[in-house]
């Protein structure tokens, strides 16, 4: 294996960090600027980022970049946005196949890096704001996106749970953001906030591929540093955007109504221990594997669903639990998801499902070195938690782990939330009128 | 040595290579071992999906017609063994099992980082011993019920499964691959059994292997727990599907924030031996008349009839073939107004060229990418090979096809008077 990671706080704000290996035949580049999440501006943000994907100065119109992105291979530009924890992540990135599998050993990876800083800092612009060609039809698009939140249930669900579990917090806002901001967004209050994005956030960069696309990693690195050498002052560097979610002294129980067939019901536990291994080997162990303590009880014994679910949010210190229930029996699930959970707590597992656990997170950590988007992903993660752990390293502090520590794990988590989005009607989930 | 023939299939161009293992037990045994990777991925798949519903083996005497569903129903309990579930089993070995039914296919996988030769005894053991009762089945109706009612809140599936109702009259590929909650009812551990019988038979099967395994322990693997299946000579019969659509629109209510569409233009199905050709001339069209650089797409973002959306695939099975594009509009009918006349001026003014030079430059960009995973290889191998060919045919056929293809599908594929439109608001 001839993976290479190297990171680097290049200045202050700025974090680049290179994950090579020889058999990756693409090269990815992803420069993320990391703000705090807030109602306004991480609208603002996830919007102006999805308009410099669109266009730039030297490519204005959408279809000439489409066609260099077509002659780079197929290559791939695109916005990013997403939460994690308290934190809004947003950027850009591009990818395409590595010089050495091109046809005729071109080299596309320079003209990928520079395309990807031209869409950054020469946006396509008009008198002095962003060019209305595609700021039109992106904030309608975000319209559409606000008023279509419902359109698939389940992520609705999880949306619309989340906002309450994390009621208060930051983890809270609503990434499309409100309606009424959408229409308030106007090119100019687009551009101060691109000019803000710049000015203020932590970026973090990472070059992960193949590994031979050095001059492309080169210009990026030199622009970005450029840009905080110019930045008016010394920008805080994050170690690490882990932020606790307080359980609640009651649990909260919400329920709403949806024309849909199924009922969705998202639990919420939380905990206020660190032990991020154990919760981790815990979550799993409850209803993270085909044979965990959910699947096997509330899917195979009780055919109660067919999807049940626990994923932990190691950033939140929070549990949420997912399931699709029938109309009306929502509360047998529940019922059955505390008492599994309790199961946890009194140490109701065998040694057997305790190591096939582990057997079961150590091949998924070990699948990470497979592709280049395991281990960006693993590798940004581990920053966010202020760790730099590698998968093998993860591994054997999860090895290490004992019964005791999944037990104490277990009953460190308390209830917080519990969200039915339940169906107006439940005979019908749609109706033929034509 | 071994007596089993076998092929090696390269790509002349990189030079890559795999090994195709003709079984004395009648199975296609595909390897490609990836020794710089940690994972390895193995699937045993079988030629047999939703659409195969009905069928004749020569212990029948006319064809059966078995309840939709059946073929998932099939894969679900295919996991349940009489003395153990087989989650549990991978559970022992650390590996990732799943399952999945297609239309046309059924594949069972895992993959692995350690314990691969535990896990593919596994693979191989559980597909060849279906354990099917009255109180097993009975269990998991309630269990697929609820996976078909999740399916049912997801609207833009609910589009696509209309716009199929729309174009095929008869043809099961309009049918639900879960079935319904009501066709379920009628599943039985005999009907499994006799599905089980017909398509579970290895002559109609293939393995696949990427990744960091030893191609000569798996092969021992093979050879220790393959059964020879009897040749049942099994029929599979489709209905005589019309050429034209069943109705150009139709439409369903499921509150949704913005319409969606899907638009499906219903074309001649293609010979197998010639799908692959098919798919990438179909794939190159559709991109040409609605990808980013066309003036379709133009105008419709530029008049604010979509926004940056707008999804393209050629659909194809055996016996089908349809080009669908899809997306999310105040106005569908306009959209579709919009779509019929780009076609039409495409047809009076040409394609072009230069756009198509770009987007088969882009298209063999996406096959290299394919290959780079051992999920990615495995999958290619083993679809490829159900239609009879190698996993570089992709990429071959993408280096041969020329802009006058091109130009000869769009008058071939497309027929205007031929379309649905499905919309849900």
């Amino acid at each position: 294996m001839s993976l290479k990671i190297n990171s680097e706080e290049a200045a202050a704000g700025l974090r680049f960090t290179e994950i090579t290996d020889e058999k990756f035949n693409i090269e990815a580049i992803v420069i993320r600027f990391i703000t705090e999440l807030d109602e306004k501006d991480s609208q603002l943000y996830t919007f102006v980022t999805s308009l410099l994907a669109e266009s730039n100065a030297k490519y204005p119109d959408r279809a000439q970049l489409a066609a260099r992105l077509a002659g780079l291979y197929g290559a791939g530009l695109y916005s990013i946005a997403y939460r994690a924890g308290d934190k809004l992540v947003t950027g850009l990135a591009v990818n395409a196949i590595s010089d050495s599998f091109t046809i005729d050993k071109e080299n596309i990876s320079d003209e990928c890096a520079e395309l990807l800083l031209d869409c950054i800092f020469s946006p396509d612009m008009s008198g002095g704001v962003f060019c209305q060609r595609y700021f039109d039809q992106k904030k309608r698009e975000l319209i559409d996106k606000i008023n279509g939140a419902a359109d698939n249930r389940h992520l609705y669900a999880v949306n619309r749970s989340g906002r309450q579990a994390f009621k208060g917090e930051p983890a809270a806002v609503n990434l499309p953001g409100t309606l009424e901001n959408a229409e308030a967004i106007t090119e100019q209050t687009a551009y101060e906030a691109y000019n803000r994005l710049l000015d203020s956030a932590y970026i973090s960069v990472s070059f992960i591929g193949e590994g031979k696309n050095v001059k492309a990693k080169e210009l990026i690195k030199e622009r970005l540093l450029k840009l905080c050498a110019e930045r008016g002052r010394d920008r805080q560097t994050i170690r690490s955007f882990v932020s606790p979610s307080k359980c609640k002294s009651e649990p909260l129980k919400l329920r709403e109504e949806i024309e849909q067939s199924q009922s969705k019901l998202i639990m919420y536990f939380k905990t206020d221990s660190d032990e991020f291994f154990a919760h981790k080997l815990m979550c799993a162990m409850f209803g993270g594997t085909p044979f965990s303590k959910l699947f096997s009880n509330v899917r195979e014994k009780l055919s109660l669903c067919y999807y049940c679910q626990s994923s932990y949010a190691d950033l939140k210190y929070t549990m949420a639990v997912d399931s699709g229930v029938e109309f009306g029996n929502e509360e047998k699930a529940e019922a059955e998801i505390i008492r599994q959970l309790e199961a946890m707590q009194n140490g109701d597992f065998t040694d057997e499902e305790l190591e096939n656990t582990k057997r079961y997170l150590r091949s998924g950590a070990l699948a990470n070195y497979d592709t280049p988007e395991g281990l960006n992903t693993w590798y940004f993660y581990e920053h966010a938690r202020g760790t730099e752990y590698s998968p093998r390293q993860v591994i054997e502090f999860t090895e290490r782990l004992t019964r005791e520590d999944v037990i104490r794990s277990a009953r460190s988590f308390k209830l917080d939330t519990i969200y039915e989005l339940v169906p107006q009607d439940a005979q019908s989930g749609g109706e033929e009128n034509a | 040595m071994r007596e089993d023939r076998f092929d090696i299939v390269r790509d002349e161009r990189t030079s890559r290579s795999y090994k195709i293992v003709h079984h004395s037990s009648g199975l296609d045994i595909l390897l490609a071992p990836m020794k710089d990777f940690v994972q390895t991925s193995a699937m045993i798949g079988t030629k047999y999906g939703s659409v195969n519903n009905c069928f004749k083996t020569d212990e029948d005497e006319d064809f059966v017609r078995v309840p939709d569903g059946i073929a998932h129903y099939l894969e679900h309990k295919l996991f349940e063994n009489d003395d153990s579930d087989v989650f549990e089993l991978f559970a022992e070995t650390g590996a990732d099992a799943n399952a999945m039914t297609g239309f046309e296919n059924t594949i069972y996988l895992f993959s692995c980082t350690e314990n691969f030769c535990d896990s593919l005894r596994i693979l191989l053991d559980f597909v060849q011993k279906p354990y099917f009762t009255q109180e097993n089945v009975d269990k998991e109706r309630g269990i697929i019920a609820q996976e078909i009612k999740m399916t049912l809140d997801l609207p833009k599936r609910r589009c696509f499964f209309e716009l199929l109702n729309a174009m095929y009259h008869v043809h099961p590929i309009k049918i639900d691959i879960a079935g319904s909650v009501e066709s379920i009812e009628e599943i039985t551990p005999e009907l499994l059994y006799k599905c089980y019988d017909s398509f579970y038979d290895l002559n109609n099967m293939a393995l696949a292997i990427a990744g960091n395994f030893d191609e000569e322990e798996a092969l021992a693997i093979c050879d220790e727990l393959l059964v020879p299946c009897k040749d049942k000579k099994l029929e599979v019969s489709f209905p005589d599907e019309p050429y034209e659509v069943v109705k150009r629109r139709t439409e369903l209510k499921f509150s949704v924030g913005v319409p969606m569409f899907e638009i499906g233009f219903k074309c001649r199905p293609a010979e197998e031996k010639l799908m692959v050709k098919r798919e990438v001339e179909a794939d190159l069209l559709l991109s040409l008349l609605a990808g980013r650089m066309s003036p379709m797409y133009k105008e419709l973002t530029s008049g604010g009839l979509i926004n940056s959306e707008l999804g393209r695939e050629v659909f194809d099975s055996r016996g089908v073939f349809s080009l669908i594009l899809s997306g999310e509009s105040n106005d569908p009918d306009a959209v579709l107004e919009c779509v019929l006349k780009h076609i039409r001026l495409a047809r009076e003014n040409g394609l072009d060229r230069a756009q198509f030079e770009l987007l088969k430059k882009a298209e063999y960009g996406m096959t290299v990418r394919e290959l780079n995973t051992p999920d990615g290889y495995a999958e290619n191998m083993l679809a490829f090979h159900f239609y009879g060919l190698d996993t570089f045919e992709l990429q071959r056929r993408i280096a041969q096809v020329t802009f006058e293809d091109i130009e000869k599908a769009l008058d071939e594929l497309i027929d205007t008077e031929n379309y649905s439109i499905s919309i849900i608001r």
